[in-house]
């Protein structure tokens, strides 16, 4: 038997049963329990999704030393990685203030 | 789009387009007219980064904000409207306030506005049964 527990959901405000699984889900309402949880998955998956993807920013070659090659793996994880979601967002972010910056002017 | 149909969104940017209207117009409403757009601008700045978010980077309307999303967003938006601009323009001013109400702005929108969409959700903000 999992260990499940009675929490109140927080998206309807009623009791429902929680099993510690991240998709848990309201058996009144469906909403996720931990809506916060499920989103920092969900980006992480997005993320794994793309370095696997597009690992080959750099290409690595067999003539490359170890610090080299040590150098493109890290720049291959960073561009296309963990930050390309913020980036994504600190662009979006950057240009929707500058509009809102000329409308107020 | 679901995410842009709630009704704190919808009234902060009712509120900024009066306000702004109202100061284009020559009548700026008084105390109104410095503050209020302050207030709401957190929440409504924050929503399309949520909208954002969920269309075209995480393509789930359960997503939400990370705390550091929000804190980032009150950061840069006093960053450039209280510091940057100030410094260069004289339409800007900088003020305490302005900066206490960015701050409740982005706490309000993460207690309430944060949350993701359900059902139930969408029927008690009465987007369903409009
Ligand atoms: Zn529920």
């Amino acid at each position: 038997m999992s260990h499940a527990n009675e929490i109140k959901c927080p998206s309807c405000g009623k009791w429902t049963m929680w099993t510690g699984r991240v998709d848990d889900k309201c058996i009144d309402c469906g909403g996720f329990l931990e809506p916060e949880r499920f989103s920092r998955d969900a980006e992480k998956k997005i993320v794994k999704g793309r370095r696997i993807k597009d690992n080959h920013y750099f290409d690595l070659r067999p003539t490359d030393g170890p610090v080299q090659r040590e150098v493109k793996l890290f720049f291959n994880s960073m561009l296309w990685g963990f930050y390309y979601l913020e980036i994504a967002f600190f662009v979006f972010m950057t240009a929707l203030l500058a509009v809102v910056g000329i409308i107020a002017a | 789009m679901k995410t842009l149909f709630n009704g704190w969104f919808i009234a902060g940017c009712l509120i900024w387009l009066i306000v702004q209207t109202a100061r284009r117009l020559g009548h700026p409403l008084p105390v109104i007219n410095g503050y209020i757009n302050d207030a709401v601008a957190i929440p409504v700045i924050a929503s399309l980064g949520l909208w954002f978010q969920r269309v075209f980077m995480i393509k789930n309307d359960y997503y939400i904000l990370a705390r550091w999303h929000v804190v980032f967003i009150v950061a840069y938006v006093i960053l450039i409207f209280e510091i940057l601009l100030p410094c260069f323009s004289k339409t800007y001013t900088s003020d305490w306030i302005d900066m206490l109400l960015y701050i409740i702005g982005g706490l309000f929108f993460y207690k309430v506005m944060n949350k993701p969409i359900t059902y139930k959700n969408l029927k008690s903000r009465n987007i369903i049964n409009l």
